[in-house]
């Protein structure tokens, strides 16, 4: 008993130091050039690289949160959900933004543009549009 | 305690008040509120402007940009049926564009005399103080003259009219727009901060009228918002306005119907507010507000329409254009059409031995072709706000119209 428990402990603590590992800059795996590398990528990695945001950001700048723990285990998950449906074949025609994503990029434009949006607040709060709504071409029209 | 516990302790304690301390510094430093709370304490019922302009120094001078917009010409150069159609309403002694909101006592004070027959309530939409002044005088301020509550007037339309003093949130101030929304079961204190950004609007870009015997100043939507189900509420109560002098129909009087005709929009469909299009988000200095310059969103279209609409500022502007033309073109020719009923009826009127039956039923059909027009005129955006529903109220107000001459014609023994 002693030893599955050992076994199952140390499976946890590999399996967080992997998850951990997505946060580390050094392996590029929040980059377009990583994320571009499934080919149905092609088209948000191609206009994003033509938008402004380009030369401050990268996708997981906006697609991750930012806390360490957060921020890797919803990396983790997102990341081997497409390469699921990549290797499965089953990745959607249309590729749209799921609820759960809305709120993380949503909180990611303000981290970065709440200053500017002070008097205004989160727009998306009570019922409003998140900002990419309106602004939805100016990251990645596709 | 053996040395190896407190050898534990003199660890852990530390490491746990670390912990503590980092964790109560990221919470705060992430925890802060994104929007500035109220700046300065402003008195629960302060309808001037200014005093609020002083705390909010930027909305303010986005509000005093507002006087810009002063144009007011006459709707009679561009749509001259309407004086007919208007004949025995003061309409058609004067009838212009509106200005801007901070002019609304002046140009009311400015107005044709005739147009001020209606009495006290005609005031309600021209000053942030009139919430105050139907607190006062109760169901009694709409039986009083238009001079006895116009005289106590200083402030035009400005903060008070949509913001709560205290915490700035919207709130709406006119209880006509309460007790509409109450009748059709709304729960005031479950709409959304995006829906009031258009119901703050909705308190006077509407239509409405005057119950018969308070005057009671009322909106006609228990049925619905729509052309035709305020007209079949109308017709329900028997409820007729004027009595057309020349053709002798019994009318109804639309008025701007903005909030309804925006209502099942592409816009709105697309969960837009008024404020969306009419208040864009503007940069000011470092900081973004909401603009309180209210005009057409063509003066602004980079603000307004090129956020979601990236085709650039001259296609954009074409396609208003165009639509907004196709609409004013549809309303002359059911403004023509109608020039051609009012004739007919009074003819048909004039002539002795008429068929009464067939006169009643034309004049019945001119009151629903002068409505569904009236109420495409008197809406302003030139049918922006809605374009295809306003092309299918112009083409109802055609067909009511044909058949009204026709039958004003069968009704003298013509064909």
């Amino acid at each position: 008993m002693n030893k599955v428990l050992k076994w199952m402990l140390l499976l946890a603590g590999a399996g967080t130091a992997i998850m951990l590992l997505t946060r580390l800059p050094v392996l590029g795996l929040e980059e377009a050039s990583f994320c571009g590398r499934c080919h149905v990528m092609q088209e948000q990695v191609d206009t994003y690289q033509h938008s402004p945001h380009q030369q401050a950001t990268n996708c997981g700048a906006c697609h991750d949160p930012h806390g360490l723990l957060t921020g890797s285990v919803y990396a983790s998950y997102t990341g081997t959900r497409d390469v699921y449906r990549v290797v499965t074949d089953t990745t959607p025609e249309e590729i749209r933004i799921t609820d759960m994503s809305k709120r993380v990029v949503q909180n990611n434009c303000l981290r970065c543009h709440g200053d500017i949006m002070r008097e205004i607040g989160d727009t998306s709060q009570n019922g409003g549009a998140h900002c990419f709504h309106c602004h939805r071409e100016i990251i990645h029209p596709k | 305690m053996s040395a190896r516990s407190k050898q534990f302790i003199m660890v852990a304690i530390p490491v746990a008040l670390l912990i503590i301390i980092a964790g109560f510094f990221f919470f705060t430093r992430h925890n802060q509120d994104l929007a500035e709370g109220p700046v300065g304490e402003i008195a629960a019922n302060e309808p001037r402007s200014e005093v609020w302009g002083a705390f909010y120094p930027r909305h303010w001078d986005s509000y005093q940009a507002n006087y810009e917009n002063s144009d007011n010409p006459s709707h009679f150069e561009t749509k001259p049926y309407l004086k007919t159609m208007y004949a025995g309403i003061g309409f058609a002694a004067e009838y212009n564009e509106p200005r801007a909101h901070v002019y609304t006592l002046d140009d009311i004070r400015a107005i044709d005399p005739a147009r001020k027959k209606s009495g006290a309530a005609c005031n309600t939409c021209k000053s942030s103080q009139i919430p105050e002044m139907i607190n006062k005088y109760g169901d009694k301020y709409y039986l009083m003259t238009f001079e006895e509550i116009n005289q106590q007037l200083t402030e035009p339309i400005g903060c008070l009219d949509c913001h709560d003093p205290k915490t700035m949130k919207l709130r709406i101030s006119r209880p006509a727009l309460i007790e509409a929304l109450e009748r059709q079961g709304r729960d005031l204190n479950k709409i959304s901060n995006q829906e009031m950004r258009t119901l703050v609007c909705a308190q006077c870009h509407v239509t409405y009228y005057f119950l018969p015997e308070s005057k009671k100043l009322t909106f006609p939507w228990d049925k619905g918002v729509k052309a035709d189900e305020i007209l079949a509420y109308y017709d329900e109560k028997g409820f007729t306005e004027t009595v057309h002098p020349i053709a002798g129909s019994g009318l109804v009087k639309p008025r701007h119907a903005e909030y309804e005709t925006f209502i099942g929009s592409t816009h709105e469909s697309a969960g837009l507010a008024c404020a969306d299009c009419h208040m864009p988000y503007t940069r000011v200095g470092n900081v973004k507000i909401s603009s309180h310059d209210w005009s057409s969103p063509l003066n602004r279209i980079e603000q307004s329409c090129t956020t979601c609409h990236r085709n650039g500022v001259d296609w954009l502007r074409g396609r208003v254009e165009g639509i907004q033309k196709q609409c004013k073109e549809t309303q002359d020719l059911a403004g023509e059409a109608i020039l051609e009923t009012i004739a007919e009826l009074k003819i048909s009127r004039e002539t002795t031995g008429v068929n009464q039956e067939k006169l009643q039923q034309a004049m019945d059909l001119h009151r629903k072709a002068q409505w569904y027009l009236d109420y495409v005129v008197v809406t302003n955006g030139y049918g922006f706000h809605n374009p295809t529903e306003t092309l299918n109220n112009l083409s109802k107000s055609i067909d009511y119209a044909h058949k009204s001459t026709r039958l004003a014609r069968e009704a003298r023994g013509l064909n």
